[in-house]
């Protein structure tokens, strides 16, 4: 609105007389009009202020005169006008400027300054007008914008959240905050400015593309959770998986149409993988469990085989199976399998060692894994597994020393992870423990198989023929006598194998095996006690009786307790020293004590006492030529009653064995049964 | 030096040891017993077609036709039937209930009462 009027009408045409007219007419819009406005002469001297300019600064027209203006400037902004202004009047073109001016109150507005120079017909300048708009309304809502603009950007690029603008259908990214690029892994000038497919190529085909699509067209957000994505974060063609919540929000123009997106993200992997490895740890103790479980569970070897497969299928596996090696046929015999297939018969149910990728195993005694089924030449069918969508593989030896007791394996839909391999290297090992637990038991079942028949045999042979040379009247003194050391070796290497034998099966896994019937545990130490001192007169034993003897026992097993104790006390005990055997106890337990004095036992024997193959006495007798083994089956046999034994040894007090047997089994009767 | 024959009628021992079956067949001589031997089951049932038994001493484990079996297979065999049967065994644990059993090694006046009580 100044500027027509600063640069004037042409004014050369006019008459003189006009020329004042015009001039007064100027003069009276020049104070009429809103703005401030002066005129100066052509060297910057100002010469005239219009009615604006007096009113907006309260000065007086000396205060103002020349180059007075200068005093109701902002003393911060003045030398940088007033070189602006000197430049302009040297160069004598039109400048603009912005500046504070005091107003008569003592506040400062901002103003907008135009300056044009008025020049006559020939050019030369002869006036500068100068115009002053107050823009400071619309200078300080600027600056709120901007400084709101600015604080916005903080937040956008300080905000916990990764954030970005799309927009067009191509997606180009228009915005990206730096926790945006940083899960993109690329710096903003990367990204900025190019659609998205080609500023983050690894996204095609993930599925996001389309989504972006969706949400321009339909106009509808969308939510995504813990949803995986795969990104090169590092920049070296390396994809990681993230995971992501995060809303595509549409961004609607001025008209209402969606141009554009909003993206919104947080990564969660750390707590999406943190969560996935505590389940996973949880996984894995309860496989080591449930294996530990199955290979102590007591059942046959088979059965145990199949719950650590069934415990594999659930950490994971599709399908497992247990071979156990046959040393003498060289054969993998499969033994369990559980998962997808759970026959046992077929291709795999007999391997060689180095066939196929389970018998190679075992020939290499190395593990096999992998994560890449299909592409593995060692899967002789991978359009079978591709078909059963089996990705990975674990086939371990299992080894025991040098010795290859088996070989375990699984297929799985999922990659396997270190850990869950680990898991497994160690199960491997457990069951190759487990199988050699049972090649042991069967070899114990062939020993007491072997001692029990095979030798008892021979010995019937000798027994008999030297009893018949005894009851040979033909037969002379001598050989006679020989023919009864005979005898009498005969029965006693005869209890050799019979405690070899109830040693062998207190060691197997079912104990000592009983029959439990209801008797007298009285009468079955009267029995053993008669038949003792009837080999030993002269030798006193006395009964002390304070509680019955009934309850439920095995009287073969109960009876040789009692010939071991008494036996024993017999033995070691002195001539002229009565043994006395005491029954107590109340209505649930019989407690039995069998006291005997002789030379003590040395007190460091006293805790090995029990133990196999140990007869602690410095007493030889030609009776005590056995395997010590008496008081180890005797303990044996009282723990099997689910009773307890101890024995005290002194020269004053004697040598005291005491046992405490329930009357009742609180569980079955035939416990130990087997 | 053989006793006048205590019976007309024979014990059939079935033991695959050759020293307890041979053993056990002099002593019995001696002492006026007829005496047949038999190294399993199988034997056995063919020697009871031919003579007329009056015990079957009967050992449990053998290869062969063992105690076992040959116990089932005489419940078909209407001559073995009739013969009672004594188990002479080193698993005594295992013997089938039923039967009167002397376990191995055998004392051989435990042998001869229970023979004496039936021949």
């Amino acid at each position: 609105m100044d500027a027509p009027n600063g640069k004037g009408a042409p004014s050369g045409t006019l008459s003189p007389g006009a020329i004042g007219h015009e001039r007064a007419l100027l003069e009276v819009l020049f104070d009429a009009m809103p703005q401030l406005g002066w005129t100066a002469q052509p060297d910057g001297f100002i010469d005239h202020y219009n009615r604006g300019w007096y009113e907006y600064t309260g000065a007086t027209p000396d205060q103002m005169a020349g180059w007075g203006w200068q005093s109701v400037h902002d003393p911060a902004h003045l030398p940088a006008v007033t070189e602006k202004w000197k430049r302009a009047i040297a160069a004598g073109e039109p400048v603009e400027f912005e500046f504070p001016l005091r107003r008569r109150d003592g506040a400062f507005r901002w103003f907008l300054t135009r300056v044009h120079p008025i020049r006559d017909e020939s050019g030369t300048l002869v006036r500068w007008v100068g115009i002053n708009t107050d823009i400071h309304d619309q200078r300080i809502a600027h600056e709120r914008l901007q400084e709101q603009r600015a604080r916005y950007f903080a937040l956008f690029s300080q905000a916990p959240v990764a954030i970005g603008l799309l927009s067009g259908p191509t997606h180009i990214v228009e915005l990206a905050n730096p926790l945006l690029c940083q899960l993109w892994g690329r710096r903003s000038s990367q990204v900025l400015g190019k659609p998205i497919a080609d500023a983050i190529p690894e996204i095609k085909g993930q599925g996001f593309v389309e989504l972006l699509d969706d949400v321009l067209r339909t106009g509808v957000p969308h939510v995504g959770n813990e949803t995986p994505g795969l990104v090169d974060q590092k920049g070296d063609g390396t994809l990681e998986t993230l995971f992501l919540n995060y809303v595509y929000e549409p961004m609607r123009n001025e008209a209402g149409i969606v141009d554009g997106v909003a993206v919104m993200a947080v990564d969660v992997t750390t707590q999406v993988v943190g969560r996935e490895s505590i389940a996973r740890r949880a996984r894995q103790s309860d496989f080591a469990a449930s294996v530990g479980n199955a290979l102590t569970g007591g059942e046959p070897l088979p059965v145990q085989l199949s719950r650590c497969c069934e415990a594999m299928v659930r950490l994971g596996a599709a399908f497992a199976r247990i071979w156990v090696h046959d040393e003498s046929s060289g054969v993998l015999e499969l033994q369990a399998s559980a998962g997808l297939y759970t026959h046992l018969d077929g291709p795999h149910s007999r391997v060689k060692v180095g066939q196929y990728k389970i018998g190679l195993i075992a020939a290499e005694r190395r593990p096999h894994l992998t994560n890449q089924v299909a592409d593995d030449p060692r899967v002789s069918d991978p359009e079978w597994a591709r078909r059963e969508g089996l990705t990975a593989f674990a086939g371990y030896p299992m080894m025991l020393g040098d010795r290859l007791v088996g070989v375990m394996a699984l297929f799985a839909r999922e990659p396997l992870n270190s850990e869950t391999l680990q898991a497994l290297g160690t199960v491997a090992s457990q069951i190759a423990l487990a199988i050699e637990r049972e090649q042991i038991e069967r070899f114990r079942e062939l020993f007491i198989g072997m001692l029990g028949h095979d030798l008892r045999n021979p010995l019937s042979a000798i027994l008999m023929g030297a009893q018949i040379l005894i009851a040979s009247p033909e037969v002379p003194e001598r050989p006679r006598r020989t023919a009864e050391r005979m005898r009498r070796s005969v029965h006693r290497m005869s209890r050799m194998v019979d405690q070899l034998l109830d040693y062998t099966r207190a060691r197997s896994a079912g104990g000592i095996p009983l029959v439990l019937a209801s008797a007298d545990l009285v009468a079955i130490c009267r029995e053993s006690a008669q038949e003792l001192q009837q080999a030993n007169p002269g030798r006193t034993l006395t009964l002390h009786i304070t509680a019955g003897g009934e309850g439920d026992w095995d009287e073969d097993r109960m009876g040789q307790v009692f010939s071991n104790l008494l036996g024993n006390a017999f033995t070691y005990g002195k001539a002229d020293e009565e043994i006395r055997v005491t029954f107590g106890g109340d209505a649930s337990e019989i407690v039995c004590e069998v006291l005997s004095f002789g030379v003590p036992i040395p007190p460091a024997s006293l805790p090995h006492i029990f133990d196999p193959f140990r007869r602690v006495t410095q007493v030889k007798t030609s009776t005590t030529t056995g395997l010590g083994l008496g008081l180890f089956i005797t303990r044996e046999i009282i723990h099997a009653h689910g009773g307890t034994i101890r024995v005290t040894s002194s020269a004053l007090d004697g040598t005291s064995f005491v046992f405490a047997v329930p009357r009742r089994r609180a569980e079955s009767k035939s416990e130990g049964l087997g | 030096m053989a006793l006048p024959t205590r019976c007309r009628r024979t014990v059939v021992i079935v033991d695959d040891d050759e020293d307890i079956r041979e053993t056990l067949r002099d002593f019995l001589e001696d002492r006026g017993f007829r005496v047949a031997v038999a190294k399993d089951g199988a034997e056995a049932l063919h020697l009871l077609d031919d003579v007329e038994a009056c015990l079957i001493l009967l050992d449990l484990v053998m290869p062969g036709m063992d105690g076992w079996a040959f116990l089932r297979a005489r419940e078909n065999h209407a001559t073995a039937l009739r013969v009672p049967v004594c188990i002479s065994t080193s698993a005594p644990d295992k013997a089938p209930s039923g039967f009167p059993v002397i376990p191995k090694p055998v004392d051989i006046t435990t042998v001869l009462d229970v023979i004496s009580r039936y021949c």
